[in-house]
């Protein structure tokens, strides 16, 4: 709990704090990382589940890079975010589900990449079940991680 | 009607005593509002950096399939949008930032129908291998700018209601 503590008071934190552009400007990158992240796993995601049959998935290669960037942008305002209340969101039920499901989502994404990958030049390829199912449960964690997010908001104890 | 008796009807309307007294209805709400920028965002991506010339892989009429999907995040905002609004008319008239992101929204939807109208026919016509014209890129460009930047105001509508409308 001290280095939490330690976290809250550092120079970055009471920065974000005392300065309400700050903080909003963080969220309004985390809304930007956010779009590009979830909106690209799903767009790929609902390709393999048959949507847009007629797409290669080699040409999701370069919203890959865009989905990739967008995280970066996710993880620093996130990280910056938790800084300035990490006491109680380390122990909130709703932050360490947005976090799991981030990271049942983002292995769901790299293995989905994998499976799909032989085929991605072939733009008319329906894929298996297996591959479909993984490509529905990273549309399901990604939502779930957008969900849970929200409603940190909704859980922190007053005052917080 | 004046803009007072607009407002006041506004707030006594079934939905916004729905929202209002339902204490869920509002973050239901907003969850559904981000996963609809999320649908809206990522089918945009697709379809406007394609008539940008870049996933070249992809062809023009099959980045043009994901516009529906743009659309369905389009109504789920939209709807949920509304609903925001009736549960606090005047909180929202007040703030100077929802206007800012109604006019980016105005602009972005005029920008819509001119490619729907205009544009989406060139773009169907394009022979294989070739690139889409200046208007068609600038259309867009403009798109994709237009909804990052409403994306950014409704972010920002918080900030302004608490730093006040001064």
């Amino acid at each position: 709990m001290e280095a939490l503590a330690s976290l809250e008071n550092s120079a970055v934190a009471q920065f974000i704090l005392g300065y309400t552009w700050a903080f909003y400007g963080l969220l309004a990158v985390h809304a930007f990382g956010m779009a590009g992240v979830v909106g690209g796993s799903i767009m790929l995601s609902l390709r393999v589940l048959g949507f847009a049959v007629g797409v290669p998935v080699a040409g999701f290669e370069f919203l890959k890079r865009v989905a990739a960037w967008s995280f970066v942008a996710n993880a620093g305002s996130g990280i910056l975010l938790y800084f300035t209340n990490a006491k109680a969101l380390t122990v909130l039920w709703t932050f360490q589900i947005k976090m799991a499901s981030i990271l049942l989502g983002g292995i769901l994404l790299w293995v989905l990449w994998r499976q799909i990958s032989p085929y991605k030049a072939d733009a008319d390829h329906r894929y298996d079940g297996k591959a479909k199912a993984v490509a529905a449960a990273t549309i399901f964690f990604w939502i779930a991680a957008i969900v849970s997010g929200r409603y940190i908001a909704y859980t922190l104890p007053v005052g917080f | 009607m004046s803009e007072t008796e607009f407002l006041a009807w506004v707030g006594q309307t079934p939905l916004s005593v729905f929202m209002v007294q339902t204490p869920i209805a509002f973050s239901v709400c907003e969850t559904l509002h981000f996963i609809g920028l999320c649908l809206l965002i990522g089918a945009l991506l697709i379809v406007d950096l394609r008539m940008l010339g870049l996933m070249r892989v992809i062809t023009l009429r099959m980045a043009l399939k994901f516009i529906p999907i743009a659309i369905i995040g389009f109504v789920i905002n939209a709807v949920t949008g509304v609903m925001f609004f009736t549960s606090n008319p005047p909180g929202y008239w007040t703030n100077w930032m929802f206007w800012v992101k109604m006019a980016l929204i105005l602009a972005a939807g005029l920008n819509a129908v001119w490619f729907a109208v205009f544009e989406e026919r060139k773009v169907l016509a394009v022979p294989q291998g070739s690139d889409v014209d200046r208007a068609t890129k600038i259309s867009a460009g403009l798109s994709l700018g237009l909804w990052l930047l409403v994306l950014l105001a409704g972010r920002l509508l918080p900030l302004t209601q608490t730093l006040g409308n001064g």
